[in-house]
Order: C-alpha cells, then sequence, then structure tokens
C-alpha cells in the first residue's frame, strides 16, 4: 500500500482484499473495510463467518494469503512490530500466561511494552477496580471463569491506551453487571477519539452499543457502514438474517415432533 | 450389568478411535497390553517356579498381593481423568440409581487389561502353594478375593480423593507424585544392591518384609493356601469381610462425592508482586519474562519436574550408577556430573514457545522492535541461569567434599558454564525454528502425539550434540587441566569457557531474535493448529 493520504488518514482500520484459507477451506475471501477514526464498530456473523480470523489477520497474529491492513495508517504485514505498538487486543480462544495471578498478569503485559513501573500498578489497580476483579486479583488466572478471564484480557489490552481496540467476542459469558461497566468503558474510550472493533453475534448488543456495522458470512463483508444506513429503520436482527439467508427453516415443517403431545 | 460392560467396551472402543490422539491412545493400549501381560506372566511364573523353596512361595505371594494391591490404589490416582468410569461425578448426570452408578463403576473395573494382568498373576498362588487339592481351591479362592479387593480399594480411594483430583490443585499434584515414583524407581537398583549385600541373601530379605505384613488383608490371602484347612477358610472370611466394609465404604464416599460441589478454586491466593523483590531482575521486557518463568516453576509443575530431572538426572547417572553397578564409591571425575547438568539445563527451553502454547500471543503481539525479540530470548534464559548458575556450584562442591576431587571443580565448572550458555543460545534458535504444541494436560506421559514426541526428541538429541561439538575446542584447556592436575589451566577454563558460550550463545540468540522477529505469526500458526 502506498503511503497515507488525507483519506487514510481519517481511517483508523483499512482492509484490502485480505484473505485466508486453511487447507481446502476459505476462511477469509478478500475482506475490504474501512473503519473512521473514533467510531465503534461491530463484526457481526454467524458461526464460522470469518470473524475471528480476520480480526487475527488485523492484529498481526496470523499472515494473511494475500491483501492488506493499515491500522492507525501503519501497514500491519508491511512493519507488524509497529503497527503492533498501536493496537490493544482480546483475541478468542488463545491462551493467557494463566499460572499468573490477574495483577501479575498485567504487570507482566504493561512491563512487556516497556511501560513504567508504577504507571502499570496504578493502572492496572484501577483497571482491575472497574471490571470488578479486585476480589480476584490474587488469584491465578488459570482459576478464572470464563468471563472473568475476557475481563482480565480487556484490561491487558487497555492498559497502554492504544488508539485502536480489536475486541473478539468480548461479552461472551460475561455478567450483565460487568457487560454494563464494559459498554460504559468502551463508549467513554470511543468519545475521547479512540476507536473500537468488536466481533459479537447478539445483534441487540450490537445495535445498541455500535455506530458502525460490517455484516460478515462465508468469508466475505456482505455489507458495512454506519448503523442507521445499514438497519434503514428495520430492527438490525432482521436486516442480518435476510442478508446472510438461511432464516426461518424452523417453521417451515422440519421438527414438527417437537413440543407435540 | 450386561448394559454397564457395554457402555465400558464402547468407551474404550470409542478413546480408541476418535480424536487426534488416537494413535497415541492405541500405541499406549498396546503398550500396555503388553507390559500387563509381561509382568502377569512374570509374577505367575516367578511364584509357580518358586514351589518346594520352604517359606519362599507365601513370602513372595505376599509380596506380590500388596505390589498388586498398591498399584490399583496408586495408579488411577495419577492417570485420574483418563477413565471416564473411575470419577462418580463424570456419571453423576446419567439417570441411574446410586445402586446402578456403583454397578457400573464396578463392572468397568473389572474389564480391561489391569484386571486381566491381576488375575493372572494372582492365580501363580495356586502352583505356588497348592500342595493339596483343597490347598489349591483355597489359593483359587484367595486370588478371585484379591481382585475385589483391588477393585473395592482403588474405587474407593479414587471416589475419596474426585472432589481433589477434579480440582486444578489436585490434578497438579498428581503430576508432582507421578514425578516422584518415576524418580525414586531410580533407587531400586541401588537399593537391591544394598539388599543383596546382606548376609542372608534376596531370599532374607523378602522374609523379612513379608514377615512384616503379615497381617494385613494382602498376606492373609497369601499365606491362606499355607495354614491347615480351617485357618485358611478364617483367614479367606476375614479379608471377604474387609471387601465388604471396604465396598460400603466405597458407596458412602460416592454419595459424598456426588453431593458436594467443587469450590476449590474460589480459595483466595496470596498477594505477590510479579518480579520478586529479593532478586535484583532487570526491569521491562526481560525482567517480566525472567520473573514470569520463575513465578511459573512452583505454579506449574511440569516445568518444576522438567528442571529436576535435567537437574538430577546427570547426577544419578554419574554417582548413583557406579554405587549400583560395582557397589563402589564414585570416585573424583563424579565432579564432571556439573557438565551434564549445563548441558542438559542449557536446552530446558529448547520448545518454550510450545510450553507457553498459545498464550505466547501476548508476547508476538506486544514485540515493537528486534530488540523486543531478543528480551524474549534472553528473559527465559536469564531465569534458568538464575536457577541453575547456584545448583552447579553447590553440586561441585558437594561432589568435591564426597569424592576429594577439588582439582576438578574449576575445570568442571567452566566446561559446564560453556555448555550452558552454547545451549540457550542453541535452543533459542531450536525453539524459534521448530516449535511444537505441548498439550495443557495433567498426564506426564502424554506429550501431543506420538510422532510429533519421537521428531521432538531426536531434535533435542542432534541439538545435545551440536551443543557438545561446539564446545569440543575447549578440550584444549580441558585435557592439561586434567593431565597435570593443574590449577591454572582449571582456572584459565573457569574464565574461558563461559566467555566462549556466551559469545557463540549471544549470536546464535541474536540470529534467533532476526527470525523470532519475523516468524511470530507462523510460530502462532503451529501452536494454534495443534490445539486441542
Amino acid at each position: 500500500m502506498d503511503g497515507p493520504g488525507a483519506y487514510e488518514r481519517e481511517m483508523a482500520v483499512q482492509l484490502r482484499g485480505l484473505a485466508k484459507r486453511f487447507g481446502a477451506v476459505v476462511a477469509v475471501d478478500g475482506v475490504d473495510l474501512d473503519v473512521p477514526r473514533g467510531s465503534f464498530l461491530g463484526l457481526v456473523g454467524p458461526n464460522g463467518a470469518g470473524k475471528t480470523t480476520t480480526l487475527a489477520m488485523i492484529t498481526g497474529l496470523l499472515r494473511p494469503d494475500a491483501g492488506g491492513a493499515r491500522v492507525d495508517g501503519i501497514d500491519v504485514w508491511a512493519q507488524p512490530l509497529l503497527a503492533k505498538a498501536r493496537m490493544g487486543v482480546l483475541p478468542e480462544g488463545l491462551r493467557l500466561f494463566e499460572r499468573l495471578s490477574g495483577t501479575e498478569l498485567l504487570t507482566f503485559s504493561g512491563r512487556l511494552r516497556g511501560m513504567d513501573a508504577g504507571e502499570v500498578a496504578a493502572r492496572a489497580a484501577e483497571l482491575l477496580d472497574v471490571l470488578a476483579l479486585a476480589d480476584a486479583k490474587d488469584q491465578l488466572v488459570v482459576d478464572y471463569s470464563t468471563g472473568m478471564r475476557k475481563k482480565v484480557t480487556l484490561a491487558a489490552a487497555l492498559l497502554h491506551n492504544p488508539p485502536v481496540l480489536f475486541l473478539d467476542e468480548p461479552f461472551e459469558a460475561v455478567d450483565p453487571v460487568s457487560a454494563r461497566t464494559i459498554r460504559d468503558v468502551l463508549s467513554a474510550f470511543t468519545g475521547r477519539g479512540g476507536t473500537v472493533v468488536l466481533s459479537s453475534h447478539v445483534m441487540e448488543l450490537v445495535e445498541r452499543l455500535c455506530d458502525h456495522v460490517a455484516v460478515m458470512a462465508s468469508g466475505r463483508v456482505l455489507a458495512a457502514g454506519p448503523v442507521d444506513a445499514i438497519r434503514a429503520g428495520r430492527p438490525l436482527e432482521e436486516v442480518f438474517v435476510e442478508l446472510v439467508g438461511g432464516g426461518g427453516r424452523a417453521g417451515q415443517g422440519s421438527l414438527h415432533w417437537l413440543g407435540s403431545r | 450389568m450386561r448394559t454397564a460392560a457395554a457402555l465400558r467396551l464402547a468407551l474404550l472402543r470409542g478413546s480408541l478411535r476418535s480424536g487426534p490422539s488416537a494413535l497415541a491412545r492405541r500405541a499406549g493400549l498396546a503398550v500396555g497390553a503388553a507390559l500387563g501381560a509381561g509382568l502377569a506372566l512374570a509374577a505367575f511364573a516367578g511364584l509357580a517356579a518358586s514351589r518346594g523353596h520352604g517359606a519362599l512361595p507365601a513370602d513372595l505371594a505376599v509380596l506380590v498381593y500388596t505390589a498388586l494391591l498398591l498399584g490399583w490404589v496408586v495408579l488411577p490416582v495419577l492417570t485420574f481423568g483418563s477413565d471416564d468410569l473411575l470419577d462418580p461425578a463424570r456419571l453423576a448426570l446419567l439417570p441411574l440409581t446410586r445402586r446402578q452408578l456403583l454397578v457400573v463403576m464396578g463392572v468397568g473395573a473389572l474389564i480391561g487389561v489391569a484386571p486381566l494382568a491381576t488375575v493372572v498373576a494372582a492365580l501363580g498362588l495356586v502352583p505356588a502353594t497348592g500342595t493339596t487339592p483343597a490347598a489349591s481351591v483355597v489359593a483359587a479362592l484367595a486370588a478371585v478375593l484379591l481382585l475385589a479387593l483391588c477393585v473395592g480399594a482403588s474405587r474407593a480411594s479414587a471416589a475419596a480423593l474426585s472432589g481433589v483430583l477434579r480440582s486444578r490443585r489436585g490434578r497438579d499434584l498428581g503430576v508432582g507424585l507421578t514425578a516422584v515414583v518415576a524418580l525414586s524407581v531410580q533407587l531400586v537398583n541401588p537399593a537391591l544392591q544394598l539388599v543383596a549385600a546382606r548376609s542372608d541373601g534376596a531370599a532374607g530379605a523378602v522374609h523379612g518384609v513379608a514377615r512384616f505384613l503379615r497381617w494385613t488383608p494382602t498376606a492373609l490371602l497369601a499365606t491362606a493356601p499355607g495354614r491347615p484347612l480351617g485357618q485358611g477358610l478364617a483367614s479367606l472370611a476375614a479379608v471377604a469381610a474387609v471387601i465388604a466394609l471396604v465396598l460400603l465404604g466405597w458407596e458412602r464416599l460416592v454419595r459424598r462425592s456426588l453431593e458436594r460441589v467443587d469450590d476449590s478454586a474460589r480459595r483466595r491466593g496470596r498477594s505477590t508482586a510479579l518480579v520478586p523483590r529479593r532478586l535484583p531482575l532487570p526491569t521491562g521486557r526481560v525482567g517480566a519474562l525472567a520473573a514470569k518463568d520463575l513465578r511459573y516453576l512452583g505454579r506449574e509443575p511440569r516445568r518444576l519436574v522438567a528442571l529436576l530431572t535435567s537437574w538430577l538426572l546427570p547426577v544419578l547417572v554419574v554417582v548413583l550408577g557406579p554405587v549400583a553397578l560395582t557397589g563402589s564409591r564414585p570416585s573424583p571425575g563424579a565432579v564432571f556430573a556439573v557438565c551434564g547438568v549445563g548441558l542438559l539445563t542449557g536446552l530446558a527451553g529448547i520448545n518454550r514457545f510450545g510450553l507457553d502454547g498459545t498464550a505466547t500471543w501476548m508476547l508476538v503481539s506486544s514485540a515493537t522492535d528486534e530488540d523486543d525479540a531478543h528480551r524474549d530470548l534472553v528473559g527465559g534464559d536469564l531465569a534458568n541461569a538464575v536457577l541453575t548458575a547456584p545448583f552447579a556450584v553447590v553440586l561441585v562442591l558437594a561432589l568435591a567434599a564426597l569424592t576429594g576431587g577439588w582439582v576438578q571443580t574449576l575445570p568442571a565448572l567452566g566446561l559446564a558454564g560453556a555448555l550452558f550458555a552454547v545451549g540457550v543460545g542453541l535452543s533459542a534458535l531450536v525453539a524459534v525454528r521448530a516449535p511444537y504444541a505441548v498439550p495443557a494436560s495433567q498426564n506426564l506421559f502424554s506429550s501431543g502425539n506420538a510422532g510429533q514426541g519421537c521428531a521432538a526428541s531426536a531434535l533435542t538429541f542432534v541439538a545435545l550434540a551440536v551443543e557438545v561439538a561446539i564446545c569440543l575446542p575447549l578440550l584444549g584447556l580441558l585435557v592439561p587441566a586434567l593431565v597435570w592436575h593443574s590449577v591454572a589451566w582449571g582456572l584459565a577454563l573457569l574464565v574461558v569457557g563461559p566467555a566462549y558460550g556466551l559469545v557463540v550463545g549471544g549470536l546464535l540468540r541474536r540470529a534467533a531474535a532476526k527470525r523470532w522477529a519475523a516468524r511470530g505469526p507462523e510460530v502462532m500458526q503451529v501452536l494454534v493448529s495443534a490445539r486441542g
């Protein structure tokens, strides 16, 4: 990709023809996507749509077969080490250093990035407190529940205050109270100019939280843009099912025995 | 009953067929079956051959029966989680009454390699002590009762420990126990040498142990055929009563384990700083990674076991080997065991990213330049050195005091330092170029799939050879130091050896860092695709 022009500078994330196949399976099939600075984008799609693979390629954890990604103006695959300093990541399905306690994990994460020890300690304590992990801060992460792991990973992603956040299913298995807190934290983050890209398959959540949405299915982006433009007055779920297709087989005679006495 | 047997067989078939580890499981079953059959036939033949040697058949039978019972009680604890019918909590959701549940678990225990091998070994009592038809019948009954006792005791102990073993701490403990058992096997040979050195020989030792055990249920079973018929039957009846008690206890324990909730994870931990305050570790990335490795040592038993193995194995081979083989004191050359320690611990990080598993993403996504990648490699090596250096010094001093090999201490430490420093650099290069995933299993003996394990150990052997080859030039200092017993040459090796190792190892690590900075995603892909 060329150096950033005026349009590029306005975009926090730009994807061009991003593609990845695993053996015979095409996971991501040429994704183009622009995410303006300060926006809150929800990446939605059914299971297996390629959301996690796409996010892994944007965050420099998985090398794409083709195409490119730019984060905060930096080409992720030309200058991966530089680009990674600009993002906070909450990946899906990857482990943490689980034999550390919550506090230790955040200290570890901060020191990996060369942050000042006092700053790390203060931010870590605050994040653990806000995310309701203060009681569990001295427990080993290996003993955390799934929701607690999500929260401590989110804390690690926020710790170094990056301009762009990539969060893969951040609300999965998180209790409603914590989910509320996370929503508030993320909204405040975008309010101050930060950019968030999160994946989810909960439409209500994306509708309430995000100002931009990208619908993915079978490795492609079917529609992307401001939430209001995409749904055009209808519930997002309806638009999503229409775009993705394959909705409502259950009403048409299959599983007829279910519930009959 | 039939359903229970069918369930057991279906589980056995399923475990052999499905999943990525099916091949390893099949190999495991084949090895287990061969081992079980071999041990069982050996025990049977040994017992049969002892017939007519005075008190020996009964004494030997006491040992065999007790060993079988111990095996039944201990092995399930070590392999907990591999047998679906062992843990009552696994079956808790099936629509079974408690009595049906006990039948399913009991029948499950009676089908397999272990029970068959047990019966074969136990039936050795018949040819050993069956001097009359009545005694033969009593011996056969004793063999059957032994199996019942083994099954009952093994299920009861598993049920009693089910809560503990299902928790993470309990599984960690199991890994530690397995290592202790594996290491103590190393001590069997020296112990046998000591026993053989006794004036009354092995038979006397066997008799001594058998006398010590004479009131245990297994001894009552083993000695029953040798007693007058009435007494023999009475001891069988007594053991039958013990079995009934054990089964009753098992029933209680199963009920308790079904009703109790596992809350072991809820316990609060102690508040700790990541970097131990007493250690002057550097700040930043290197210190964080070194501190992480040091913290992991006490918290992930696999790492502790690996470290202790590479510390103690050379000592066992060099020091205890001669004692076991010849009964003689180790020679002053034993001081060089520390070179083995340097050789092995140098390669401890040969699969450092595989050991951390997919958590490695935290390193990949936080490295911002090639120096960061270099720091990743230095951090682990620093932790390794902080642990190994004091141990090496203490070991050398202890061995020198034991053997009088004070002249050897300087060249031994110098050579060990060189091997270690070269080894850590070499291991960094291998870790980046050929990582392989290690499953987060509680079982020490399962390491990925079998073929991968073979390739990995082949790689380790090659690395060991390269490590030694790189250090060959140091023979130019070692040989004079040994031939002339020269302190000056020894001192020279103590200085030049580690310096040489640091330079060569440093170059290797730099090359590794270059690749690591570029290949993070490729390493991640290996770790992710081998997951599960």
